[in-house]
């Protein structure tokens, strides 16, 4: 079966050959690098299976063998967004602390994928860390990241 | 015996407090379209490293156990599986509730998955421990044979095709050998970054992969809710003595099967319910009325499923395999509290083994509590916006990350699995490869290498004693059997060609 697509799409196997062969070419000139010859075995055989892999897949998307996916990368805007914010989120963490954070994280993230319920977006940007606090903090006695500011300001 | 004196021990405020939590959060993720028992499984992995072990394990146990059966509400009610393993309850669950018969096919569900769950829990506890007893005999050689059981098994757990398959496991097993090799003790394949000198940690590429990349899924694909009509709630899940009765030889059969598929690593849920339905409805005198809205069909498949989860933890638990992508995340948690599977497990830690036995058998209860009288409002819980699902489970993501080493490093590497994970799902490269490599490569390593080492590279000394050939041949079965569907289906189409 082909793609039945009625524009030429771009076809992201090619992406994913790219991305592997990377991978493995990363892991391939890293192998020099040991010195112990068992030590090397492995990963020189693995990161070779792997490009051949690639390259298998390579000529199996470019002659169009086999069955042929459709593959939908529609979407992935918002999923990279989501990424971003989950980084930022933990540079946050970092700064101020988790409880200060996530409010901030949990509004901001709501409200970029569409929730406009200002008062249960509060709420649950408060409630989540106070769960958070009473659940993992003070019953489990987990460590909860405190941040760089707030033992600055508590001296 | 044994476990009835570590169940008594097991039987702490402590460890019943985690295994309702664990039931609880199991059934919501397992009910949620797009969430499953392996994020559950993934998030709560950090979160159990301040408990004791037994405690740890009854928590992923209760999980993995309702997260199955959650699941089958959503298919039921709403014809939208929660988990692909809920995908034969569509066939004739939603045609019961269409028809207004809703409460009684979740009342069907329920019972048939309490009986299936209890009979694989059970089979685990009396079929575990003896298996453990032979892996002791298992030298290096025999250990690789098996671990590499494991991967090749990642062949017959593949959608996508065998080459991408093959394509995730070489990427996830570069990946575990990153860090200390296992017999010179030196640093490897490190890339100048101190955190990984040791090793690329587990945790975070199992959160990266299975609940980083669902919430980046969730984002990407714009689900809003779903709603049930309350037509379709009409009577009670609680079914007459002649209903039960009348299911009880499927009920039973189904168990069987699912635990018995269970057991084969890589056969998994859908195998067991194919099999399981098929039986079902070539031994019913109306074998039309399957896909239909028949009890039979419905109760079948329930049982099978929820007896897939003893029969998966068991090659797990003896000789280290994963039953399924699910018990793989399961390894992770044995591992993480320091525990190993095979004989260690059950000789050195058995009150572990055992109250781990009886978290599973206690869960299934769960089972009951849930269907029969939680299912009105598990029917709302799918009703939370998928726009504040995701927030919450991000941050419980990046929480959980913290609690394994507090290193802001760890949440950067689950954000880079996350995406990992969500370009794997688009591209049609299965993730379940990548983890079981990842999991089970560094071992397979490890024995292959100390196999040459003990035997001055002479391999023939060890590979041809009865247990080696016998493991041999067991891996070749399993390395060619993904090709007999495919030889099958070619002489199908010829046939259909000629007609």
């Amino acid at each position: 079966m082909e793609n039945k697509t009625s524009k030429k799409s771009f076809n992201f196997n090619y992406l994913s050959v790219a991305l592997i062969y990377i991978w493995a070419l990363a892991f391939l000139l890293w192998t020099p690098k040991i010195k112990d010859p068992g030590s090397r075995m492995f990963p020189v055989a693995i990161s070779i299976f792997a490009i051949v892999l690639a390259t298998i897949l390579l000529l199996k998307t470019y002659f169009k063998w086999g069955k042929q996916e459709e593959l939908d990368f529609s979407g992935s805007k918002m999923a990279m967004l989501m990424a971003a914010l989950l980084i930022a989120y933990v540079a946050l963490i970092e700064a101020v602390g988790f409880y200060l954070a996530t409010p901030f994280y949990l509004y901001i993230t709501m409200w970029v994928l569409g929730q406009r319920k200002k008062k249960l977006m509060i709420s649950i940007s408060i409630l989540m860390p106070l769960i958070v606090f009473v659940f993992f903090d003070l019953i489990l006695g987990m460590q909860i990241p405190e941040g760089m500011l707030l033992p600055m300001l508590l001296g | 015996m044994e476990f009835f004196q570590y169940a008594l021990e097991a039987c702490t405020f402590d460890n019943l407090l985690w295994m309702t939590i664990g039931a609880l959060v199991g059934s919501i993720l397992g009910a949620l379209p797009g969430m499953s028992a392996d994020t559950g499984i993934a998030i709560f992995l950090p979160l159990t490293f301040n408990l004791e072990p037994v405690t740890g394990l009854i928590t992923l146990g209760a999980i993995y156990v309702t997260g199955s059966f959650g699941g089958n509400i959503t298919a039921v009610l709403i014809n939208t599986p929660g988990t692909s393993d809920s995908l034969f309850m569509t066939l004739d669950g939603y045609p019961m509730t269409v028809r207004g018969e809703g409460l009684r096919a979740i009342g069907i569900t329920t019972f048939s998955a309490f009986i299936g769950g209890m009979i694989g829990s059970i089979a685990l506890l009396f079929i575990a421990p003896p298996l453990a007893q032979i892996a002791i005999k298992f030298g290096p050689w025999e250990l690789f044979l098996t671990t590499l059981m494991g991967l090749i098994i990642i062949l017959g757990l593949v959608k996508g095709g065998m080459l991408k398959g093959l394509i995730s496991a070489s990427l996830g097993f570069l990946c575990t050998m990153i860090g200390m090799d296992g017999i010179t003790g030196l640093s490897r394949l490190n890339f100048g970054i101190k955190p990984i000198y040791d090793e690329l940690p587990l945790l975070p590429v199992v959160l990266g992969m299975f609940a980083v990349s669902q919430v980046l899924a969730l984002a990407a694909d714009k689900t809003e809710t779903i709603s049930i009509d309350k037509s379709s709630m009409k009577g009670s899940p609680f079914l007459s003595l002649k209903d039960h009765l009348s299911m009880l030889f499927n009920n039973i059969r189904s168990s069987i099967i699912g635990t018995v598929v269970g057991i084969i690593p890589g056969a998994g849920t859908t195998v067991a319910a194919g099999i399981s339905y098929n039986l079902a409805r070539k031994g019913d005198k109306h074998p039309e009325t399957f896909g239909k809205g028949n009890d039979q069909g419905l109760a079948t498949v329930s049982a099978a499923n929820n007896a897939v989860v003893g029969g998966s933890l068991v090659p797990l638990l003896t000789l280290g395999i994963p039953g399924n992508g699910t018990s793989a995340l399961f390894l992770g948690g044995l591992l993480i509290h320091g525990l190993a599977p095979g004989t260690q497990l059950f000789n050195r830690t058995p009150e572990t083994a055992y109250g781990l036995f009886f978290g599973l058998i206690m869960a299934n209860f769960f089972i009951l509590l849930i269907g029969l009288f939680g299912a009105p409002i598990y029917a709302k819980v799918t009703k939370v916006p998928i726009n504040i699902l995701i927030p919450i489970v991000g941050s419980l993501c990046i929480l959980g990350a913290y609690t394994y080493r507090n290193l802001a490093f760890d949440n950067f590497l689950i954000i880079i699995f996350g995406i990992i994970g969500y370009y794997m799902v688009k591209a049609d490269i299965p993730m379940a490869p990548f983890v079981l490599a990842f999991v089970l490569g560094k071992n397979t390593e490890i024995h292959f290498r100390r196999s040459l080492l003990l035997t001055d590279g002479n391999l023939a000394s060890v590979a041809f004693t009865p247990l080696a050939i016998a493991l041999l041949t067991v891996d070749l079965i399993f390395l060619l059997s993904p090709f007999w569907g495919d030889i099958k289906k070619f002489f199908k189409k010829d046939k259909e060609l000629a007609l």
